[in-house]
């Protein structure tokens, strides 16, 4: 028998141990979030030391919860970093942190394995209805003891005229100059000096309800981006706006404005979970009035789903809140029981149907309900916010 | 389990596979009985292994090195000891080593990592060989054991010269 056939096999173990880097690398992770609206694509770039290879690096990227993905990641090499491209699609708007990639470097027999020291910033996926990007013209109450206007140095869609540039994609029609347009020969849209328009306090119900766990997670989820694009939407046209969570005791982030808020509130909604044991609706009521004054429209995102979330919008608004209520349906997430037939399963939506709609409807003799079954539209919720006269129904 | 999709037989069979199935069969053409013999046990062994490689998930991919290291050590008990199948069996066992660092469906690198992990022991069996062949005693075990002990000096410079191996953990009072 040939003696010399186990000596590669008997050399290759020391080798592997010998060919990769003494210690741990160290690997520099930047990146992109891009895509649009349900889509979100990922552009990773790992770059680690210059004696380590870039395709020796094994990276997994772990899928979020609420995120599909859309094919396996596609990993490349581009000069000295390695390239990761994902593309993740979400089913319901949210905003979440992108998770941290496991970096493994792996000789290629796969006998040795080092972690590497990762150098990663923090990257978000923050996803919401488009119709809320124009929320923030709303006129909101004032609670500042200051007469008057405050004007703003920023310019946006409302106020006094300012000037004109190019039209963005995004710019409804009456924003358009149209007479400069046709002169210019190129769409043009006005802008305004802005005035402070006024407060907002955005409360989220987290406490649990009899849809279990998973339904409550993702209608949590949904109000995370909501109110993330709410948030936006206000603080960009200068109002000043605050966040509360509510499970069981009140977590809030008090009203002020600019980018330091926004990322206040982020961090905010960020950390926010599901709460074990739900709080009574009396202690939100008190502890708001706490970190806010009365008189303070308050959008309450609540699915509506028990009796206790009811509770929690009347208590609110006794305690001297404007509310609205900006409802996710659990409808649009609960999964129906396969019945023997297709007409029971007909009538046990409709019966469902049914009853979320008297649920709504009692809803609305303590303050205005918008009922929000399509995730990925609030048209109507922004339309509703424009009419002054029918969101002043929410006044105690 | 895997699906029998494309990907299947992208990640299951790649170069490193013909190098395997050719070396097999070189190596099976010494052996003491009819070629044939040989020649299914080769093709049965590195397809048997590619194929088990490629179903089973990647945590257990290492189970289709089973059928190629037991059809390896037939031909290897079959086979007359001598200067060529000493140079056929350490090729023969460089192209096992080159078809376990492969990874087919991997990207990108898929070759360029398996050529990297043959680098070390190429280059001992080289230096056995000769050592074995241009000694005056002309004995294998020999030539082996000159090519351990060049490789365990190279191994002790390599880790002499890198002083961060010995110091990885930080001090108390740093």
């Amino acid at each position: 028998m040939p003696l010399f056939l186990a000596f590669p096999l008997l050399l290759a173990p020391v080798a592997a141990g010998l060919v990769g880097p003494r210690t741990s690398p160290r690997v520099v992770l930047d990146g992109t979030v891009g895509g649009s609206d349900r889509s979100v694509r990922l552009d990773i770039r790992l770059t680690p030391p210059v004696d380590v290879r870039p395709e020796s690096l094994d990276v997994r990227y772990p899928v979020p919860a609420g995120v599909e993905e859309v094919h396996p990641p596609v990993v490349g090499r581009d000069g000295p970093s390695l390239r990761v491209q994902l593309d993740w699609r979400l089913p319901e708007p949210t905003l979440l942190t992108v998770p941290t990639p496991t970096v493994t470097w792996k000789d290629p027999l796969g006998l040795v394995e080092r972690s590497t020291v990762l150098e990663a910033p923090r990257l978000y996926i923050e996803r919401y209805p488009p119709e809320l990007q124009r929320a923030g013209a709303v006129r909101l109450r004032r609670t500042l003891a200051l007469p008057g206007e405050t004007r703003s140095r920023a310019v946006g869609e409302a106020g006094e005229f300012f000037g004109i540039r190019d039209a963005a994609p995004g710019d409804p029609p009456r924003r358009i100059n149209w007479r400069a347009s046709a002169r210019a020969g190129r769409r043009l849209a006005n802008e305004y000096a802005l005035d402070r328009t006024g407060d907002l306090v955005i409360l989220l119900d987290t406490r649990p309800t009899n849809l279990g766990p998973d339904v409550d997670g993702r209608l949590l989820a949904v109000s995370r981006g909501a109110a993330f694009g709410l948030a936006e939407a206000f603080l960009r046209d200068k109002s000043r706006v605050g966040v509360a969570t509510y499970g069981e005791f009140l977590h809030a982030v008090p009203l002020a404005s600019g980018r330091t808020q926004r990322f206040r509130i982020r961090e905010l909604l960020l950390r926010t979970e599901l709460s074990t044991a739900p709080g009574p609706a009396e202690r939100c009521a008190v502890a708001l009035r706490r970190y806010y004054p009365a008189q303070t429209t308050t959008v309450v995102l609540s699915p509506l789903a028990s009796e206790t979330q009811h509770h929690l919008v009347a208590h609110v608004r006794r305690r001297g809140f404007p509310t609205v209520v900006l409802s996710p349906s659990y409808l649009a997430v609960q999964s129906v029981e396969a019945l023997a037939s297709p007409e029971d399963e007909a009538l046990a939506q409709r019966y469902t149907r049914l009853r979320r709609r008297e649920e709504v409807t009692r809803m609305w003799q303590d303050a205005p309900v918008v009922d929000w079954e399509e995730f990925w539209s609030l048209a109507g919720f922004v339309h509703f916010l424009r009419r002054p006269s029918v969101r002043e129904r929410g006044v105690a | 389990m895997r699906r029998l999709d494309a990907a299947f037989w992208r990640r299951s069979f790649g170069p490193a596979y013909g190098l395997l199935l050719v070396s097999f069969l070189v190596f099976g053409s010494l052996a003491s009985w009819p070629f044939v013999l040989s020649a299914v046990l080769a093709v049965a062994g590195a397809t048997l292994a590619s194929l088990v490689r490629g179903l089973l998930p990647a945590s257990s991919g290492f189970l289709g090195l089973l059928p190629a290291l037991g059809v390896l050590a037939i031909l290897a008990v079959e086979t007359p000891v001598g200067v060529v199948p000493a140079v056929v069996a350490g090729a023969t066992g460089l192209a096992l080593l080159f078809w376990c660092a492969e990874e087919p469906g991997r990207a990108p690198g898929a070759l360029r990592r398996g050529l990297g992990a043959l680098a070390i022991p190429a280059l001992g069996f080289a230096l056995a060989l000769l050592s074995a062949d241009l000694l005056p005693s002309g004995l294998g075990t020999v030539g082996v054991a000159v090519a351990l002990l060049l490789f365990s000096l190279a191994a002790v410079v390599l880790l002499l010269a890198s002083p961060r191996s010995f110091d990885r953990d930080p001090s108390a009072s740093s």
